[in-house]
Formats: C-alpha cells, sequence, structure tokens
C-alpha cells in the first residue's frame, strides 16, 4: 500500500533539499568572488599608491597627485584631490584630509573631506566632521563628530541638472 | 506591580539582543517625513540628529538613508561617571558641571530637531542631569524633541545597554543580564523636575518593562 500524500510529502522534501543545495552552492559562489575582487583590489592599492610607513613622522601640508597609504604620523593638512587615501592601521593622524575616498583603518583626528566617499573599518577610530555624500562605518568602528548627509541629495540635483544639459545638448545635435 | 528585568530576558533573541517596537520613534520619523513632503520651499529641511551614544553600523546605515545631519557625541559614559561631590547641587556646583559637560561634548553651533539620549538618563545621578538639561537647551530650537527609554523596574542591568535602529519602529537593545543592580527606577516627574527646559510629554510601556518617551522644548 502507498500513501500519495506521504509521496507528495517525500518529493517536495526532496525537491527542497536540491533547491536548498543550489542555493548554498550559489551564496558559497559569490562570497568566493567578493573575496577575490577584494584580495584582488588590496594587491592593485597596495601597488598603485605611495606609502609612508609606520617610522616616519610628518608635520606640515603633504599634497599630491596620486593615491597614498599613511601607516606612520602626520600632523597638518592632507590634500591628495582626486585620489584615494588608506589610513592604514598604525597611522596617526593629525590633520584636515581632502581626497577623493578615504579610508580609515587606524586614528584620525581633524576635518574628512571625502569627494566621492569615506569609509571607517572596525579598527577605525576619527574624532571630527565628515563632509562627504557616502560615509561607511563597520561594526566596532569609533566615531564622534558631525556628517552632513545632506549632502547627497545636493550632489545628485547637481549631477541630475548636468545630465539633463548633456542630455539637451545631445538632443539639438541631433 | 512593576515588571521586573527578567520579563526581558524572556524576549531575547541571540545574546541578550531585545527588538523593541518603538511606535514613538516611528511617528517621529514620520513626522520628519511629513515636513519633508509639504515643505514648498527651495531649501530641503533634513532633520538634524544628536546621538548622544555610541557609533554603530546599522544606525549610521538608517540615518544616512534619511539624509540626515548627524552629531554624535559619545558622552554616555562621561556623563554616567559625572559625581556629584557635595550634598546638594548649588549654583557653583551646577555650572562646574555645565563647564564640564560643555568641554566634553564641544557641540556645533545646530539646532537640532531630535536629540537620542537612549537609557543614559536612568544611570545618571539624578543632579547631573539640570546642568545637562540647560547646555543642551543651547542646541534646540522650539520644536526640538528628546526621545529615550526609562526602565521601570528596580532592579536593571548595571550597564547601558546598546541600542541599534534597524528602522523606525524597530530598534535592538543589547543587554547585559549578568550584572543585575538595584536602583529606585526614575519617573516622568524626576525627568521633570531634573530637566526643567523640557516637558515630558509622551510615553508608551512595553511589555518588557521599558517605558519609551519623548521630551518637548518647553515653550
Amino acid at each position: 500500500m502507498f500513501d500519495i500524500n506521504e509521496m507528495k510529502k517525500n518529493v517536495t522534501e526532496k525537491l527542497n533539499r536540491v533547491t536548498d543545495n543550489e542555493a548554498e552552492k550559489k551564496e558559497h559562489q559569490l562570497t568566493k568572488d567578493i573575496k577575490n575582487k577584494i584580495t584582488n583590489a588590496s594587491d592593485t592599492n597596495s601597488k598603485q599608491l605611495a606609502s609612508i610607513g609606520p617610522s616616519i613622522h610628518f608635520k606640515g601640508e603633504l599634497t599630491g597627485e596620486e593615491g597614498l597609504i599613511i601607516d606612520g604620523k602626520v600632523e597638518g593638512t592632507i590634500d591628495l584631490k582626486g585620489n584615494q587615501l588608506i589610513i592604514g592601521n598604525n597611522g596617526d593622524i593629525k590633520a584636515d584630509v581632502f581626497a577623493q575616498t578615504i579610508i580609515v583603518n587606524g586614528s584620525l583626528t581633524g576635518e574628512l573631506h571625502g569627494k566621492e566617499k569615506v569609509h571607517i573599518s572596525k579598527s577605525g577610530k576619527v574624532a571630527g566632521n565628515i563632509f562627504s555624500p557616502r560615509v561607511s562605518l563597520e561594526d566596532g568602528a569609533k566615531f564622534k563628530g558631525s556628517i552632513d548627509m545632506s549632502v547627497t541629495t545636493q550632489d545628485q540635483q547637481q549631477k541630475n541638472n548636468q545630465t539633463d544639459r548633456v542630455s539637451d545638448s545631445q538632443l539639438k545635435r541631433a | 506591580m512593576l515588571p521586573k528585568v527578567q520579563t526581558v530576558l524572556s524576549d531575547c533573541h541571540s545574546e541578550n539582543a531585545v527588538p523593541l517596537k518603538t511606535l514613538i520613534f516611528e511617528s517621529i520619523w514620520q513626522s520628519f517625513a511629513d515636513t519633508k513632503k509639504t515643505n514648498t520651499s527651495n531649501h530641503v529641511a533634513f532633520p538634524r540628529i544628536l546621538d548622544l551614544g555610541v557609533a554603530q553600523s546599522e544606525s549610521f546605515r538608517f540615518y544616512s538613508q534619511h539624509n540626515c545631519y548627524l552629531t554624535i557625541a559619545d558622552c554616555l559614559e562621561f556623563l554616567t561617571s559625572l559625581r556629584l561631590t557635595e550634598a546638594r547641587l548649588t549654583e557653583k556646583t551646577s555650572s562646574a558641571l555645565f563647564n564640564k559637560i560643555e568641554r566634553f561634548l564641544n557641540l556645533p553651533e545646530v539646532k537640532y530637531d531630535l536629540i537620542l539620549c537612549w537609557d543614559s538618563l536612568n544611570y545618571l545621578q539624578p543632579e547631573i542631569m539640570e546642568p545637562l538639561s540647560l547646555y543642551l537647551s543651547n542646541f534646540c530650537n522650539n520644536n526640538t524633541l528628546i526621545h529615550g527609554f526609562l526602565l521601570t523596574s528596580e532592579s536593571y542591568p548595571k550597564e547601558r545597554g546598546q541600542f541599534k535602529i534597524i528602522n523606525p519602529n524597530n530598534i535592538e537593545y543589547k543587554i547585559n543580564l549578568n550584572e543585575i543592580s538595584q536602583h529606585s527606577p526614575l519617573t516622568p516627574y524626576s525627568i521633570n523636575k531634573g530637566m526643567p527646559e523640557f516637558n515630558y510629554s509622551r510615553s508608551v510601556l512595553m511589555r518588557n518593562g521599558l517605558q519609551e518617551f519623548m521630551l518637548n522644548r518647553k515653550q
């Protein structure tokens, strides 16, 4: 004797198991891809960026037109214009910072002006104000200060206006 | 009878994290959203938030979704460590405390719409409330609100909890229930007395014994 309900139940259970396995496989592949991307990115970063080592102590105005990793001490101002700044785990900065993206793994006291993004990692410690359209913070990161997140929409409006103007001119040309 | 802190434990999911259904907090954010919608001027009003607690990644994500002007004061440890050395609060001791608070917080000259004090008032020495209230009132407009939680039981966690904003009606409250201490619970009356610049205007008592409250700036 067979029970049709029991069979149905078994089939659905098996199907669920198969779909669960597939989902797990996909998730595993995704995390693998993300990890690869992160390691590749950090490899290229360390190859391309200039660096200030842990034994270096700099006072004054630091300017440059390339990306920079700081693991030493810097006091004053740092202006990297459209480039990336990474404060390493040993980095200790007391300065106002201007860069495209700023990643803080160490300690920073001062104003952070990130044209694109500011990220404070779990080992990061920031005391000061942040001016950036995108700010992110990892669990465990320490932050004390103010952030003007309303910059985002103003920037977006400006960008929208610019793209509107571009598309208008393209239309006229056409 | 007042609910005991142990009732909170029964609501815990993992690592003593309690999800709080926060009706008042939700209504505050709804009112911010309504102001944004009805605002006809070119200048878009963004809520200005003063969070007296520590920076939390989840809360940060929430604030960034709402394009706030945000100040993280990270001052609760400092405030709860403040002690009045004399028996009574005099004008002199009050101004000394005010100066200490001013020096530590050093807030920017902004009039905030919302001040989040979480569960800190329960852990403050009652005499500290007055200089704190006076200091905070300098950064308030006529509509500024203070939001927080009262612990209504006589025994509650020795250490302050951690609050994470998941969304306006869901705040995660993480507590350490291994160390419980006895307190005389703070009442709305003692808040009104201790913070004369503000009015205790609304409160909701939750099943777990926490009381969500809101203070209005006195006109």
